[in-house]
């Protein structure tokens, strides 16, 4: 393959970027959502809805330009079933009692968090508890498919780009009185602090870079399940080799910088998703680690209560399951899927709040009573 | 130890999972919050996290308190006292 290793190197670039940018910001998505039911209220929220408003205006832009094209569906963003939906509540299940998304754990660990770890085992179990009922899941996805449309302007048969132009317009008056109330930028008594909203427009201009020249969003559940078919084909080669889900390579993309169609899997072996997304996580944790030694707030810190850490593991294991069903995670449909208006990204992102709810009532009840 | 000298209660909540460092904090600052009102008391809670940090220190103005973050290896630690405390104790 062509540029193989200047594909490594950019993916290890934009997540080291990332990386630093989460944890000087603590951008946690999974906090975004979980705290308007917890708090009532959403320092992060208004930040996420920056990022998720820019991202159109970027990925938009870019498409009328010429410089991206993204026909869907595609194998990035596929066909609106209600077992998405399921998928996003579950998620969002997942990410309250873990604590973090699948990318807020990757720098939490990176800056010393053991529960972190925890979830990040948990993902790649949960993963491989998928692969077990995958044919089941897949038969219920294709009997309740919402439409042939992957688009919400597909189904409306409207222009895209009048579709996103309304959005963004609502969006950016919403952001505006936000920022009247002053609410965009977050009191912070703590040195070397990011304003979560510059994370924002740093983190939509990373997931422009990633669109335009790896070739998809930021995106990297794939390679937990890949992770955890490592170890199932250490333990159980047999097993792995009969389960069409990990054989099967039927994720499809266009690298720009390989200049040809790269084909994909959940599966044990390295293809074109390990080259990008293994660098990327491998970059993340680096970033947040070593963001947290420059500030000196490194910490590994052992003594977390049993019942935090038996949540973490849970929260993992939901979000690796959730991951495979929705069929991804919540930086792909949300940093990605929604500014392309993929139903199946509106969908999941649907799904996530009534997850965060009946996490947050979880959590709650079971793991920590204010 | 002196009738001046303020007691203090010491929180760790670093490495908890997010948001329980939060809730537990907030949760004992509520629960000594008759002891905060009284003069020569401090509650010391060790944070590991940039959010959790400046959240509670955003609650405990709110709640009227004063405070002091201070930016230690590793960790912050915030305390959370009445103004009155720390003048008498001369700290």
């Amino acid at each position: 393959m062509e540029n193989a290793t200047l594909i490594t190197l950019i993916s290890l670039g934009l997540g080291l970027l990332s990386g630093v940018v989460l944890h000087r910001s603590d951008f946690c998505l999974a906090g975004a959502i979980r705290d308007i039911f917890l708090f009532r209220q959403s320092p992060l929220f208004p930040s996420l809805v920056l990022l998720i408003t820019l991202n159109m205006v970027f990925i938009e832009i870019a498409r009328l330009s010429g410089f991206l094209d993204y026909q869907l569906p595609s194998s990035l963003y596929g066909l609106p079933a209600l077992t998405t939906l399921l998928g996003g509540i579950l998620f969002g299940v997942g990410m309250v009692l873990a604590g973090g998304c699948v990318v807020g754990v990757l720098y939490k660990f990176g800056a010393g968090s053991v529960s972190a770890l925890v979830t990040i085992l948990g993902m790649m179990l949960g993963s491989i508890v998928y692969v077990g009922f995958h044919p089941y899941w897949k038969y219920l996805s294709d009997k309740t498919r919402l439409s042939e449309a992957a688009t919400l302007p597909q189904l409306l048969v409207v222009n895209q780009t009048l579709v996103l132009l309304i959005t963004v317009f609502v969006l950016s008056l919403v952001i505006l009185r936000w920022y009247r109330q002053g609410v965009l930028v977050r009191p912070s008594f703590v040195r070397g602090y990011l304003q979560p909203w510059i994370a924002g427009v740093l983190l939509a201009m990373i997931t422009l870079v990633s669109f335009a020249v790896v070739g998809m969003p930021l995106g990297i559940t794939t390679s937990y399940s890949k992770a955890g078919a490592f170890i199932a084909q250490f333990f159980a080669p047999v097993w792995v080799a009969s389960q069409d889900f990990l054989q099967a390579r039927g994720f499809n993309y266009y690298s720009p910088l390989a200049d040809s169609m790269l084909r994909a899997g959940p599966g044990p072996y390295f293809d074109g998703l390990a080259l990008v997304q293994f660098p990327l996580i491998g970059g993340i944790i680096l970033g947040a680690f070593i963001s947290s030694v420059q500030l000196k707030k490194f910490s590994v810190h052992w003594r977390v209560p049993v019942i935090q850490l038996f949540s973490a593991l849970i929260g993992g294991i939901l979000l690796g399951m959730a991951s495979r069903m929705s069929p991804a995670c919540n930086v792909w449909h949300l940093l990605g899927g929604i500014p392309l208006l993929s139903l199946q990204s509106l969908l999941f992102f649907g799904g996530l709040f009534p997850g965060a709810w009946i996490g947050t009532r979880l959590l709650t009840r079971f793991v920590v009573r204010a | 130890m002196s009738a001046d000298t303020p007691s203090t209660v010491l929180v760790d909540v670093r490495g908890f999972v997010c948001p329980s460092s939060l809730l537990v904090a907030l949760r004992e600052l509520n629960k000594y919050r008759e002891a905060l009102r009284k003069d020569h008391f401090i509650i010391e809670l060790m944070v590991d996290n940039h959010d959790s940090t400046n959240r509670i220190c955003g609650a405990v103005k709110s709640m009227g308190y004063d405070f002091a973050v201070t930016d230690r290896d590793n960790s912050y630690c915030i305390a959370v006292y009445r103004a009155r405390t720390l003048k008498d104790a001369d700290l």
